[in-house]
């Protein structure tokens, strides 16, 4: 589904990705993993568009994709979500996942500002819409709530419902857990198996490694800009070089 | 919420039935001058703030209304275009030029789109001066014929250009209502809280930015083409800088975050220096302490107000508390 090779980005001399090699198939759930400053932000900026890539190509369902802008490659399927709260902070929250129905909203402009009856038609499915993702996120007590004025747990769910508005195939998710209390991260742990069992494809950056080992079977290792490993929970967790890069070797540490 | 929107909707068949009134029984050529300024400043107020809508602060709009002044006036001049064509003409103009200078210029984000959008002002007035044999130059344009008359009406009388800015505001308003509470002014709305965001669920920031920019040009040039068949004589630094500014005062004075903000602060800060006469010539020293307080005070502008007062005399239990957000 997504093929990934050779993606640099040199920031001056230093090299934020370094030609790292990456596939993805339909289906899976794969997580990303790797020190702070490991490059995983950066390699997500660099799939959807945010970073023009140095060098390296991205390519999804057979079209290259690399460099193209951020909407272009969210109109092809891949939709991310964001480390730091990234909410529309003046809308409520059902008015969130509406604007982010975008993509399907397939109203022309004079048919939206002249409020005609097939743009009243599509506004009241994609509604609907909207609300059946917030029941599925768990959020849909809030529908009415401004979305600024969330506590961070419920701004963290609201960035996945917005990114699944969009209906992705592949949905990347940056961080999810991050500042979240045990039991939003299970319930967002739940959330997470439960859109793979319905078919997403996921690529999941997570900090979180118990709760990451709970999720995927298959996990990539970024290390200073470079893909160290590749493999299972276990094989991860045995393999030498990761452990290094997790704990430092002994001289390292001071 | 149903109360609300009805009185709304009285609040707003008052206005125009109570304009009609005036035009119908004011007769001082002053008083109908001043009106007509005012309702002029309200469009350009109001086109100011769509742009806004996107996240965008545009000082581009004297340069636009400008360029649709001497259009209007030349096409009529020039080509033989009948006046009307010219007005509609002048304010297609003026959005196809927003729309070609909206590339290059939305690519640049918060004071540096700001900084191009006024020496655009510069460049159109420069323009203007320097090029004589079209526009006349610095001594100005003069002699631009009235519109023509039609079913009868004819457009001489200050009472008649009174009525014809009193249809082109109602129009002007309605349209840019309409479009800010489509899924247009909600998309906006969206890339002015975070257009990172807004680029992930696939919305071309760029496309909607240049198209804030070409709306609220549309309707600067109909105002400056408007002005040209009314005052039929032009000067090119009529509305230059300083002009801008004062437009961008009347919306952030009357409140950038509602649709009638820009309305209010256009009506009183065009109002205030005709009943300040004395200190006329201190002026745009009045309107940037004005600014200054409102910024400072009531950065919501003066659309806040009776909410404010509400707060301050009548302590209601489980009233909103986030006014001077």
């Amino acid at each position: 589904m997504l093929q990934v090779e050779g993606l640099t980005k040199n920031f001056g001399g230093l090299a934020a990705a370094n030609a790292i090699d990456l596939n993805i198939e339909r289906g899976e759930l794969v997580g990303l993993i790797g020190p702070n400053g490991a490059g995983k932000t950066t390699f997500f900026n660099l799939l959807t568009g945010y970073l023009r890539p140095t060098s390296g190509t991205v390519t999804f369902e057979g079209e290259n994709l690399t460099g193209k802008r951020p909407h272009y490659v969210a109109s092809k399927g891949i939709v991310r979500s964001f480390q730091q709260d990234n909410v529309f902070a003046d809308f409520t929250v059902l008015q969130n996942v509406q604007l982010a129905s975008h993509l399907n909203s397939g109203v022309g402009f004079w048919q939206t500002v002249l409020k005609t009856p097939g743009s009243r038609r599509r506004e009241e499915a994609i509604r609907e819409r909207a609300e059946e993702i917030l029941e599925l996120v768990g959020i849909s007590h809030l529908a009415r709530a401004t979305a600024g004025s969330l506590p961070h747990g419920h701004k963290r769910m609201l960035g996945i419902a917005i990114a699944l508005a969009c209906r992705p195939k592949l949905l990347l998710l940056d961080e999810p857990l991050a500042g979240m209390n045990v039991a939003e991260v299970d319930e967002t742990i739940a959330l997470i198996r439960r859109l793979w069992e319905s078919g997403l494809t996921i690529l999941l950056i997570e900090h979180n490694m118990r709760a990451a080992m709970s999720v995927c079977r298959r996990f990539h290792v970024l290390s200073f800009g470079r893909k160290i490993a590749e493999g299972t929970p276990d094989e991860i967790r045995t393999n030498p070089e990761v452990v290094q890069a997790y704990l430092g070797t002994g001289s390292h540490v001071a | 919420m149903n109360r609300r929107s009805l009185s709304g909707a009285a609040t707003a068949s008052v206005v125009p039935v109570a304009l009609v009134l005036v035009g119908l029984f004011v007769q001082g050529p002053y008083y109908l001058h001043l009106f007509i300024i005012i309702m002029m400043n309200v469009v350009l107020a109001s086109s100011l703030r769509l742009i806004n809508l996107s996240g965008q602060l545009s000082l581009a709009h004297g340069g636009l209304v400008t360029l649709g002044a001497y259009a209007a006036a030349l096409l009529v001049m020039r080509l033989g275009l009948s006046s009307w064509l010219a007005l509609l003409g002048a304010a297609v103009l003026s959005g196809i030029v927003s729309c070609l200078v909206g590339f290059p210029f939305t690519r640049l984000k918060g004071i540096y789109f700001t900084m191009v959008s006024v020496f655009f002002v510069q460049i159109i007035v420069l323009t203007v001066q320097q090029w004589r044999s079209l526009t006349g130059g610095a001594s100005g344009l003069y002699g631009i014929p009235r519109p023509d008359g039609f079913w009868g009406l004819e457009f001489k009388s200050k009472t008649s250009f009174f009525f014809l800015m009193l249809a082109l505001m109602l129009v002007s308003l309605g349209i840019m209502w309409a479009i800010e509470h489509s899924r247009v002014g909600m998309t906006f709305r969206g890339i002015q809280q975070t257009d990172s965001l807004a680029e992930s669920v696939g919305i071309n920031t760029t496309t909607y930015k240049v198209l804030a920019f070409s709306i609220g040009g549309f309707f600067a040039g109909l105002v400056g083409g408007f002005y040209a068949q009314y005052v039929s004589a032009l000067d090119p630094t009529a509305f230059g800088f300083l002009f801008t500014i004062y437009i961008l005062i009347y919306m952030i004075v009357g409140g950038a975050g509602t649709f009638v903000g820009p309305i209010l602060g256009a009506t009183l800060l065009t109002v205030l220096p005709e009943v300040a006469r004395p200190l006329k010539s201190y002026m745009p020293f009045v309107f940037a302490a004005i600014l200054m307080l409102i910024i400072f005070l009531m950065p919501e502008g003066l659309v806040g107000l009776p909410q404010r007062l509400r707060k301050l005399f009548i302590r209601e239990p489980g009233g909103r508390s986030d006014v001077a957000g």
